[in-house]
């Protein structure tokens, strides 16, 4: 295949990048190679967001719905220091320097909301602020909608801020629509995509000049075949997706990942649609657009997915990748096992399907052979007597890893239990399930009595380990508590109202 | 004071005059600045937290392609002047320069500098450095086993607390331990040296400039006149940032040697031990009562995690010996030396940790008496300060908790443990503290010009490190001058600029600020004998760009200045405290540490707050949220009540992050901070902060300085976690006496 530069729609043109190692960063290339300089660095590994930056892509060659939309094109707030630069082939890139350019006046009304709001102090934090805010004003501005304040707060979860508390951001997230506003004129960006995408053929093919060997390739193929084909082949190539996890491999711990296959411009992996009585969510779908789909299914969904990680790793990362890297603190495994999720994993032209609850085999060790990959998720619709929680526990609220998370859930026959799942994370070496409590639900009524025993039986199912994030006992004590409260809001007889425990309600007023 | 109100200067919610270059993303950081052919450099760190080099091998680092250099302790062989630790006089974050020896004193610990023309390179040679260790047993925590303490200062002795105590009715007798923590500015430690003919050009994130040009002209035996240090814009600092990190010699002295620009950003993880961090500490609280609630003997013994290559205290105990009236007081502070990075300041060094002991302990003893947590802090208000018997420059504590409890809703609280519970099960819990902070003074220099037009700059060695000094500091120059706002410019944050104080210990605005306006009202006092020789001045005033005589006639300031040679006037001041002798001023401009206060001849100077907390508490999960918080302070005059505001807002924040998350975890068998990344060192998120209400009293404090500011920066922090731990207890009648209060320690 011929090589080609990584070209992508930058500071108003297309620019073609040639001499960057394959696992360059955004960042990086922005700060060092051409001086953009407002986009800062506070972490490297997409904890603090100061590097916020928005990629923009065709929305017809995006596959999937997690973006925002504006014109033809679909737009994600991303981490910048996590996201290799070959990615961004056939996208755009927008920073914090091109907004004011956006507007006749001296400031785009996100930036000015930020000033009058006193947004900024020691100011940052502020550029990845005001790229997260810009996502939150495109989307509004597309829908005709204005936020409220608990919107805002979850737009803004994937930034840190260590001098205003925050409260002035709200603020200034409040009164940018109410200031004069200022449109993006997409066609420019999307005339220049096409032009990228027509020069593209099947794939971008890219290697660093001068470089040659393991590590210097990166592939980025459009169609499943090819990828599956390349991937057979190359079985010692890292499959490469939103980089959330990979991007720290090689930020942090220096891993060296060899030739990267990226899946992310394969627009039939991104794909989440209905077949049947499935929800069919393609690998390559961003976590933000899996869970929306996850969440239409059954909404008491809703806060586990705003508390998985914040936006822009939302944007970038996928569930596919959070799937298959498997890791015993992941989120989504939980939730999909007491769904009774398959997966669909493919090895060159030959596929299979295997029930996620057989997919982990030991600690980080799946399922999966060599050079096979996981095309899809399967998602059974629920059943609607079944009823579902999923909770999370962490340390902080917001943008932590868990400390412990399950997936709950009972089909109830009348008031008998006849069908149950119960998939806990952080209790063992990979996420699984509870096979000694389910077994005291099965049959049984769904009552406190079936509950209270299935709480002792959980004893059996797992000896957690104590560790940085909680203690033995502390897991203990709350996967028994979890089940309770699972009861207490499924309950037939006056169910306890599930917004009581969701406290981010709290901070949502205003500070005076 | 002679203070014009009303001109768009002192006490308006001026808009940052640095709000527009920063939400524009152009405001210049300095691992932004860009220096020709710069070169970059990358560490390795030490592994071990205590040994030595046994072996050490940079042939594979030294044959990675673009490197220019491996600085290690085998080439560095410098002689370097002779500059100590910033608490012992000097300015250098620690006793300890790397690479000046093969010992290993921590883990972390810089063990070489590798410089390329390209930062992969760099970073891959640094992985490259190939470094054995002879190591030796380590303690980098202070509960480790066989550590001793050792008194810290002779402490604070009024009448004999010990007899009182045990006379005492009802007393209370706890220890409350508080962990070590990292400041964490969003912004990296970064510096960026550049030499030419001898000087030196330096680009880092300071809160001292000045400080750090006297310590890095010492180091490289240069005069003081050849290093500049430009530091326009700070992302955070905290205290971080106040003294030179030993970074930032490696890097000047590789920019040197290589006769090249040599820039670094230090990642994440290496600010744990390349800089400084609070230390842990150990507080024991003795509180003694009558029945009544008077106190009758208050003690508070602190040990605070120190290093082997710095013994140093933060113990707070000049602040909890002020704050209630006792007869009886003793204070004592000691250290327990751990193989740690040597402990610097972090917002409200000493007060943060050691409030949280004390004021717990303030409740535990409201709770022994059965009176109201408010009431007995009123019923204790002194006076005077109860240890020097110096009257208050101006003390509001007991009109904050008046206001406050209005504010919070504070005679809603039924005092019973775990009474308060909402209609779903959550346990609801109320809390309050204590907060103060000195309002120490430090000398400081400016310059105004005023020009025909009416614009008018400031130019001070002071900093902005996201508090808004450049908003106010140019208010103060407005206000006096009489000029819009608009036309006002500061310029700071470069060492050529008149000398500014170190910006630590909240005194930034009361000493530039009073130094600010002593040069605008020397340019006032040169407009007015211009204008009319031989008049009044008394009777003069400035307003809306026009200077109104005696007779109530104007004249335009531009008629004025416009007359004049080179257009402009402009004035320098030395400003200094007002006990500050001519001496210690002087070292104080030169870049010298010179503190004034709180306690000075004839006055105390202190800030005041009283703090609130709602929390609620998951009933099964033990998840604790922190649901309002309200703070009432008194700070001496507001100059600008929108950035006042955001500090002490943002410094309650820090103190509920502190109570709830924030903890530097020690792995103590490798003897080194174990959570050193933003993933696990926690610290509030949008999420954490619930609904915060700040009022600030109109207080007039006359005595403190030239424009009557107390310190605003910190004291916001102070009493945050214990208003916490108290809500908390109140919440569910558990005492967790150890910050960060962890759901587990509510099983
Ligand atoms: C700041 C931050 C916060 C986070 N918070 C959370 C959280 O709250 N909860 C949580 O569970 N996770 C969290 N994560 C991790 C989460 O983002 C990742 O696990 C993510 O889902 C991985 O998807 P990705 O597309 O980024 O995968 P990548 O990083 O690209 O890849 C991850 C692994 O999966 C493999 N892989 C990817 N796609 C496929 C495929 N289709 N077939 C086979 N193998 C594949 C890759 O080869 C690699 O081994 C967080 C990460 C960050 C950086
Ligand atoms: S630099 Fe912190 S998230 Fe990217
Ligand atoms: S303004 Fe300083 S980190 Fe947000």
């Amino acid at each position: 295949m011929m090589q080609q530069p990584i070209s992508f729609y930058f500071d108003n043109r297309i620019v073609r990048v040639a001499d960057q190692p394959i696992t360059a960063t955004v960042l990086a290339w922005l700060r060092g190679a051409v001086r953009r300089t407002g986009t800062k660095e506070g972490c490297a590994e997409g904890d603090c967001g100061a590097c916020t930056v928005i990629v923009a892509e065709l929305a017809d060659e995006a596959g999937d719905a997690g973006g925002i939309r504006a014109g033809n094109l679909v737009l994600r707030p991303i981490n910048a220091c996590i996201r290799f630069l070959p990615t961004l082939h056939g996208k755009a890139l927008l920073t914090i320097e091109d907004l004011a350019g956006l507007t006749d006046r001296a400031l785009h009304p996100v930036q000015q909301a930020m000033v009058d709001c006193h947004g900024s102090q020691c100011g940052f934090c502020t550029p990845g602020f005001v790229m997260s805010l810009f996502a939150t004003y495109l989307r509004h501005q597309a829908a005709q909608t204005t936020p409220d304040r608990a919107a805002i707060a979850h737009d803004l979860a994937g930034n840190l801020c260590r001098c205003t508390g925050y409260r002035p951001i709200l603020d200034a997230a409040a009164r940018m629509f109410a200031l004069p506003p200022a449109t993006l004129d997409t066609a420019p960006i999307e005339a220049a995509l096409r032009a990228v995408a027509a020069e593209t053929g099947a794939g971008l093919s890219y290697a660093a000049a001068g470089q040659a060997g393991p590590g210097a390739r990166f592939y980025a193929p459009r169609e499943v075949d090819a990828l599956a084909a390349w991937y057979a082949e190359r079985p010692e190539a890292t499959l490469l997706a939103g980089a959330t996890d990979i991007g720290l491999w090689v930020n942090k711990r220096f891993r060296d990942v060899g030739d990267l296959l990226y899946l992310g411009d394969v627009a039939a992996l991104r794909c989440i649609e209905r077949e049947g009585d499935v929800l069919r969510i393609g690998a390559g779908a961003t976590l933000e657009a899996a869970w929306a789909a996850l969440i239409g299914l059954e909404p008491a969904l809703g806060e586990m997915a705003l508390r998985f990680a914040g936006p822009p790793v939302r944007h970038a990362g996928t569930m596919g990748g959070n799937v298959a890297n498997g890791s015993p603190i992941g989120d989504a495994a939980p939730v999909l096992m007491a769904m009774d999720a398959r997966l669909v994993l493919q090895h060159g032209a030959q596929s299979r399907e295997v029930p996620l609850d057989a997919f982990y085999l030991d600690y980080m060790r799946n399922d999966l052979a060599k050079g096979e990959f996981l095309r899809a998720i399967l998602v059974p619709l629920p059943d609607p007597d079944t009823r579902m929680r999923a909770y999370k526990i962490s340390k902080r609220f917001d943008c932590d890893i868990s400390a412990l998370s399950c997936g709950l859930a009972v089909t109830l026959e009348g008031e008998t239990i006849s069908r149950v799942r119960l998939a806990f994370g952080g209790m063992a070496a990979t996420v699984r399930r509870a096979r000694h409590a389910e077994a005291a639900l099965h049959e049984a009524v769904w009552g406190e009595a079936a509950v209270r025993a299935a709480m002792a039986a959980l004893d059996e199912d797992f000896t957690p380990l104590s560790d940085l994030r909680a203690s033995r006992g502390y897991r203990r004590l709350v996967a028994r508590n979890l089940l309770w409260r699972f009861w207490l809001e499924t309950r037939s007889a006056a169910p306890l109202p599930a917004a009581s425990v969701r406290v981010r309600t709290f901070a949502m007023a205003g500070a005076v | 004071m002679d203070i014009n109100m009303g001109n768009g200067g002192i006490g308006v919610p001026v808009v940052r005059r640095d709000a527009m270059a920063k939400v524009l993303g152009v405001a210049q950081y300095a691992a932004d600045f860009p220096h020709e052919n710069t070169a970059y450099a990358a560490l390795t760190l030490s592994k071990v937290a205590r040994g030595r080099i046994s072996r050490l091998d940079t042939a594979a680092a030294e044959a990675v392609a673009g490197v220019r250099m491996v600085l290690t302790h085998r080439s560095l062989n410098e002689s370097l002047g002779d500059e100590t630790f910033v608490m012992k006089g000097g300015h250098m974050q620690s006793s300890f320069l790397p690479l000046t020896s093969d010992e290993i004193h921590y883990a972390g610990q810089i063990v070489s500098l590798t410089i390329a023309d390209t930062l992969e390179a760099a970073e891959e040679a640094a992985r490259l450095v190939a470094i054995d260790y002879a190591r030796e047993a380590a303690s980098a925590s202070m509960d480790d086993a066989g550590l001793t303490e050792e008194p810290a200062d002779s402490g604070i002795d009024v009448g004999d607390a010990e007899a009182a105590f045990a006379a005492a009715e009802v007393k209370v007798d706890a220890t409350y331990v508080t962990p070590a923590q990292h400041h964490n500015p969003i912004e990296l430690y970064a510096a960026s040296a550049a030499w030419q003919d001898g000087k030196l050009l330096i680009n880092l994130p300071s809160q001292w400039v000045m400080g750090t040009r006297a310590g890095l002209a010492k180091v490289f035996g240069i005069p003081i006149e050849d290093v500049h240090v430009e530091s326009p814009y700070v992302g955070g600092a905290f205290g971080a940032k106040a003294s030179i990190l030993p970074h930032v010699v490696l890097v000047a002295m590789a920019a040197r040697r290589l006769g090249r620009p040599v820039k670094l950003v230090v990642p994440r993880e290496a600010g744990f031990t390349v800089g400084s961090f609070r230390p842990a500490a150990r507080s024991r609280v003795r509180l003694a009562a009558t029945r009544q609630g008077k106190l009758t003997a208050v003690m508070h013994d602190e040990v605070g995690q120190s290093a082997v290559i710095d013994h140093v205290a933060f113990a707070g105990m000049e602040a909890t010996s002020k704050m209630y009236a006792s007869p009886n007081i003793r204070m004592r502070a000691a250290t327990v030396a751990t193989d740690v990075n040597s402990p610097g300041f972090m917002r409200a060094p000493a007060e943060a940790p050691s409030f949280f002991g004390f004021e717990s302990a303030m409740d535990e003893l409201a709770v022994a008496l059965g009176i109201d947590p408010v009431e007995l802090r009123i019923m204790n208000e002194p006076a005077r300060d109860p240890v020097s018997g110096l009257p208050w420059s101006s003390r509001l504590l007991v009109e904050c908790y008046r206001r406050g409890a209005a504010l919070f809703g504070w005679s809603d609280r039924n005092p019973k443990p775990g009474s308060m519970v909402a209609a779903d099960g959550t346990l609801i819990g109320y809390g309050c503290a204590t907060a103060t902070y000195p309002s120490a003074m430090a000398p400081s220099s400016a310059r105004v010009r005023l020009s025909a037009d009416g614009s008018c700059v400031v130019y001070c060695a002071a900093h902005d490190v996201g508090t808004g000094a450049y908003t106010v500091l140019g208010q103060v120059a407005a206000d006096v001058l009489g000029v819009p706002d608009e036309l006002v410019t500061v310029e700071m944050g470069h060492s050529r600029h008149p000398s500014g104080p170190v910006s630590g210990g909240s005194i930034t605005t009361g000493s530039a600020g009073s130094a600010v306006h002593m040069a605008a009202r020397a340019v006032r006092e040169r407009l007015f004998a211009t204008v009319a020789a031989g008049q009044d001045r008394s009777k003069m005033t400035l307003a809306d760009r026009h200077v109104v005589l005696p007779d109530g006639s104007r004249r335009a300031i531009s008629d004025i200045i416009g007359g004049l040679p080179g257009g402009v006037i402009e004035e320098h001041a030395d400003w200094k405290p007002t006990d500050m002798d001519d001496k210690t001023m002087q070292q104080g401009l030169a870049g010298g540490m010179a503190f004034a206060g709180p306690v000075g001849g004839t006055h105390v100077s202190f800030s005041f707050g009283a703090q609130f907390a709602e929390v609620r508490i998951d009933p099964l999960l033990r998840t604790i949220r922190v649901a309002r918080m309200v703070g009432v302070f008194a700070c001496g005059r507001i100059i600008n009540p929108r950035t006042a505001r955001s500090n002490l807002m943002g410094g309650m924040i820090w103190g509920a992050s502190s109570a709830l998350l924030e903890e530097s975890q020690i792995d103590r068998a490798r003897g080194r901070f174990a959570n050193t990344d933003l993933a696990s060192y926690h610290f509030a998120a949008n999420a954490d902060v619930g609904e915060v209400v700040v009022e600030m009293l109109d207080e007039h404090d006359s005595v403190v300085n030239a424009i009557g500011t107390k310190a605003v920066g910190e004291v916001g922090i102070v009493g945050m976690p214990a208003a916490i731990a108290n809500a908390v207890y109140h919440a569910t009648g558990v005492r967790v006496r150890k910050t960060p209060i962890l759901m587990e320690d509510l099983l």
